[in-house]
């Protein structure tokens, strides 16, 4: 094995172990919590201030702005095809959406506000979230993951950190990819049922961009960014949610980016450019052997397929009353009954909490402990189902056999970087001919 | 040649310096990542040990709360723990802006070099695409599938491994030690209700009194028909209730509510029902400080007493004081206060709990289990806040509970919250309460009109439906209407202005000016109108049709709520006494 794609396996691994860790230590970004002094002189502690709520402005700024940023990046990427514009962008975005606005609202964890928006009539959310949901989707539709490339300041501060890029093998890529599936999956179920907001929850970099967070968001943040500095923004690659959405809408979208503005001469320049592995090389052509053993592949997985989807379905179910206690009123029923029927000794805070305010009976609790199972079981159905049809759909496409003549940028996985074009000979004899156009104007 | 050369030598010394500054840049991130780490350590280890010991102090301190050696250790360790936290705080957030600064420059010089050190790739000759692109798709699909069986794997092991959330929740109860759980009695029937003055206003909150056998005068400077005076601990507006032998009141500052529960027969005060703070506080709400921290008159269903507070808190309180539950029902949105009181229905508490604007959604109308405290229904409400307390009335389609609040007047069924029909015709801040007198429901908009509607039937009304009659003079702002089944009274808040009109038609009867300021709402006792002013002093007036005063007698202190009434006696709350006004024999 190519010693570089062999560091690659390594690092992921490394990843993928340290993210173990980090979610294992509760890598939450709640912060400290410091009481205030006993006072014994009579001396009244001054009334809690609620701080007003940051003036609308503000929100329709972001909507404005990222509109603005989504129209200049489609103009770089499409026209202009030069990777400092793109750059720039990116810079911009990852300083007013990173840090400025502290990486909130956006697009990523507004995924779960609209959620829960549809599924929960007593939640709704204000409409400008709803804008910045759907700006960058309806966008894909028509140009692709601009928002990835320019807009985003996740994929923007993993991109700053990219120094030494090592490619990952596409076998390995594949499968990590599912990983962005299970955790979409888990944040809408998870905020259908009103358990919490986990995208925003373990987002690896808001600690980042806010100079605040426990140490186990710190770690996680930086083992991302460590790992970042060899594979490619992993966060966007592996696990952001969004970018499922974004990646599917853009299989569909009306321009897509080209590596080569004429048409490609098969250099194989730009063949390792891509440091997010969406560069697909010529397929050549296939023998008839290879063929017809895919025919038969093809039927196979046709035949499995709802066989999956249904075993998804049944191991969801059968998961469904551990994925439960990611909700807090099962937890606390749960930990109720321990105490109740003598299995754990003393209390926890929680416990504690809700048998002094008296404010619910236990048996209430249950009820709503058992109400909240219940939802979680059709989810959890659901939820198993969806990962059986992404991995059986995932085996289908990898059965049929496309045809291409040209090194091309698959648009669900371009990132809408521009590094590529850079490397083109057509792009630099476009350049050339520009800039002799220009200077011909100009004399 | 040599201006070649020259470049090169340029380009060099360029990429060297970037990689000179990344290093020297990485070099100093590195220590200060090194240095925070240090400084977190220490701190996370230093401070959870001086924590723990001052929790040992305050707990020593319990058992021995005068020990000067012990508060002054505390005091210093206190003081110690914030200045090492403050501390932590600040450099934390220094070296964070100064690691940014210098990762940003380490970045910005890496990416430099990287630049200036990029060489065009050297792509190797007789590449075979087909047999790369197959392979890859090959392994790819061994990868999928073999993932597919390790996600199915995993959710196979972790349920046999990680502990699933119980979901039967049986509690199992040993046989030689049976727990006999205490029955819970069914609510009272009307005729039940009828003998006693369970909520605010009495029955059906008509402010009309069952028992005729009132006194018309009393004298507490020589205690003629003053049956007994009892010191209420806490102040507070709301009006006294009655069951049997037992008179309930509550009472409120802005750290403590209380239900208090008085022997009738001899006013001793038989005990005090502490409502706990939940999660809401006096601080945490609005309160005009005329609405006071107990203005809502409890309701009891001869089997429990129930209270509300203006924070939200609603209790529930058993006759020998011990309290069954308590529930908050979010933070109010009320300009004044929340005002409104109780009604009981069949095994319900019912609470009109409006706050905020029509549009805000936090208008609600919410149904108590009485046993528990569990929400049986709760109705959303398009209404601003308001301070009415809804009737129960019975009409030919079945109970219907009457709310009145800007805009609407609406009607429920008081069995799961169902909204029956709605009139949009009310306004301003209304505080007086509806009433139902032959067959019209009486609302008010304050200093504007009063309005009779008939009742109707689910789905019949509408928003623009025709009232009965209508009129705009004498309309209250506080109190609430009486009638006396002829004549409609209304008692305005300063001056005393009493307005009667006919209840057939609105026409008016007559109109005189008593004096003083009125809080508390007219009451009907037999022929005669028992009318107490803010001033404190009890006016008895002939039910007719013109102005006639029976008698004037004084309380001694100010009376803002509304009187009780059982057989022979009637109670007042005063400023700080509660009052049993009834014949000696």
């Amino acid at each position: 094995m190519n010693p570089m794609r062999r560091t690659g396996i390594i690092l992921l691994t490394a990843l993928i172990i340290s993210l173990f860790f980090c979610f294992a230590a509760g890598a939450d970004t709640g912060a400290l919590r410091f009481p205030p002094p006993d006072f014994e002189s009579g001396y009244e502690m001054p009334a809690t201030e609620t701080p007003p709520s940051a003036s609308d402005i503000y929100e329709y700024l972001a909507v404005i702005v990222l509109a603005a940023v989504l129209g200049l990046g489609t103009y770089f990427v499409f026209t202009k095809r030069k990777r400092k514009y793109i750059w720039g962008l990116m810079i911009f975005s990852l300083a007013f959406f990173g840090f400025w606005r502290r990486g909130c609202i956006c697009p990523v964890g507004a995924t779960q506000n609209i959620t829960l928006t549809i599924f929960d009539q007593g939640y709704a959310v204000p409409v400008v979230v709803i804008i910045l949901f759907l700006l960058p989707l309806v966008l894909s539709l028509f140009w692709g993951r601009i928002f990835c490339g320019t807009a985003c300041p996740l994929g923007a501060i993993q991109d700053i950190v990219l120094l030494k890029p090592l490619s990952v093998p596409y076998w390995l890529e594949v499968p990590l990819r599912l990983l962005g599936y299970v955790y979409l999956g888990m944040a809408v179920l998870l905020a259908v049922t009103g358990a919490g907001f986990i995208i925003c929850r373990y987002d690896p970099f808001v600690s980042f961009f806010r100079f605040s967070g426990s140490l186990g968001a710190l770690m996680l943040g930086g083992a991302f960014l460590v790992v970042g500095i060899f594979i490619g923004r992993p966060y966007c690659r592996f696990l952001c949610p969004y970018g499922i959405l974004l990646r599917h809408l853009s299989r569909i979208s009306k321009w897509k980016v080209k590596i080569s503005s004429d048409e490609c001469i098969q250099c194989r320049l730009c063949e390792d450019s891509c440091p997010f592995g969406a560069i697909r090389q010529p397929t050549g052509e296939a023998s008839g052997e290879e063929l017809a053993r895919r025919k038969k592949m093809l039927a196979v997985s046709i035949v499995l397929l709802p066989i999956i989807v249904f075993a998804g379905g049944l191991g969801g179910a059968r998961i469904s009353s551990l994925l439960a206690r990611a909700h807090p009123d099962v937890r606390l029923a749960d930990r109720i009954y321990r105490e109740e029927s003598g299995e754990v000794a003393g209390t926890t805070d929680q416990s504690e909490a809700f048998r002094s305010t008296g404010d619910q009976s236990i048996e209430s609790l249950y009820e709503l402990s058992a109400e909240i199972q219940a939802t979680y079981h059709q989810g959890s159905r659901l939820l198993g189902a969806f990962l059986g049809l992404v991995v059986a759909a995932s085996l289908i496409r990898h059965t049929v056999r496309r045809r291409s003549r040209e090194y091309k940028a698959d648009p669900s996985d371009c990132l809408a970087c521009g590094r590529c074009f850079e490397l083109c000979p057509n792009e630099r004899l476009r350049r050339q001919r520009i800039k002799e156009e220009e200077d011909l104007r100009v004399g | 040649m040599l201006e070649n050369n020259s470049t090169k030598k340029r380009t060099f010394q360029s990429w060297q310096a970037a990689i000179f500054i990344t290093c020297l840049t990485g070099l100093f991130s590195l220590f200060l990542i090194g240095f925070l780490s240090v400084r977190y350590f220490h701190y996370s280890h230093t401070l959870p040990g001086q924590e723990r010991r001052i929790e040992e102090i305050k707990s020593e301190l319990g058992a021995a709360p005068g020990n000067e050696a012990l508060l002054q250790e505390v005091r210093e360790l206190d003081i110690l723990t914030r200045s090492i936290r403050f501390q932590w705080y600040g450099v934390a957030s220094r070296a964070g802006y100064l690691l940014l600064f210098n990762l940003a420059v380490m970045l910005t010089a890496a990416q430099w070099a990287k630049k200036r050190r990029e060489r065009l790739p050297a792509p190797s000759s007789n590449k075979k695409y087909d047999e790369e692109y197959d392979s890859a798709a090959a392994m790819s699909r061994r990868t999928v599938a073999g993932a597919g069986i390790i996600l199915g794997g995993l959710m196979a092991a972790a349920t046999f491994f990680l502990n699933p959330a119980v979901d039967d929740y049986v509690i199992e109860v040993a046989e030689d030690e049976p727990v006999a759980k205490k029955e819970f009695p069914g609510p009272p029937d009307r005729e039940e209700i009828g003998l006693n003055w369970p909520r605010f206003r009495g029955p059906g909150g008509l402010g009309v009194s069952q028992f005729e056998n009132i006194p018309r005068e009393w004298d507490v400077e020589t205690g003629d028909n003053i049956l007994w005076k009892s010191p209420v601990p806490l102040d507070g507006q709301g009006s006294p209730i009655v069951w049997d032998d037992k008179v309930f009141l509550t009472g409120g500052t802005e750290t403590e509510k209380q239900v208090y529960c008085y022997d009738a027969l001899d006013g001793e005060l038989l005990w005090t029902g502490d409502v706990p703070e939940l999660n809401v506080s006096v601080s945490d709400i609005e309160l005009n400080i005329d609405t006071g921290f107990a203005p809502a008159t409890p309701c009891t269903d001869g089997r429990q007493v129930y209270a509300i507070f203006p924070t939200g808190d609603v209790a529930a309180f058993d006759f020998n004081g011990d309290r069954q539950w308590v529930v908050n029902l979010g933070v109010p949105d009320n300009v004044y206060g929340h005002a409104s009181s109780l009604v009981g229905y069949g095994n319900t508490v019912i609470i009109q709990y409006d706050n905020g604007q029509a549009d805000d959604d936090q208008s609600w109308l919410i149904a108590l289990d009485c046993e528990t405290g569990d929400t049986v229904w709760r109705t959303a409400r398009d209404v601003m806040n308001s301070w009415t307390t809804p009737i129960i009335i019975e009409t030919q389609y079945g109970d219907q509970l009457i709310t009145s609040s800007e805009p609407y007047l609406i009607a429920y069924n008081p069995q799961n919250g169902e909204e029956l029909w709605r009139a949009d015709i009310l306004s301003g801040e209304i505080a007086p309460s509806p009433i139902y007198a032959e067959g019209l429901i009486l609302a008010i908009s304050p200093y504007v009109a009063m309005i009779a509607v008939e009742p109707s039937g689910p789905g019949e009304g509408d928003d623009n439906r025709e009232v009965k009659w209508e009129i705009d003079r004498g309309i209250p702002d506080i109190t609430s209407p009486l009638s006396d089944g002829e004549r409609v009274y209304m008692l305005g808040t300063y001056g005393g202005a009493l307005s009667v009109h006919y209840l057939e038609d609105g026409r008016p009867a007559w109109q005189d000016y008593i004096g003083g300021d009125f809080y508390a709402s007219p009451s009907l006792v037999g022929d005669s109108i028992y009318l107490f002013c803010a001033e404190g002093a009890g006016y008895i007036l002939a039910a007719g049709d013109e102005y006639e005063l029976l008698g004037q007698y004084p309380l001694g202190e100010q009376v803002q709520a509304s009187p009780a009434f059982a057989e022979g006696r009637m109670y007042v709350r005063g400023e700080e006494h509660l009052f049993c006004i009834g014949y000696s024999e």
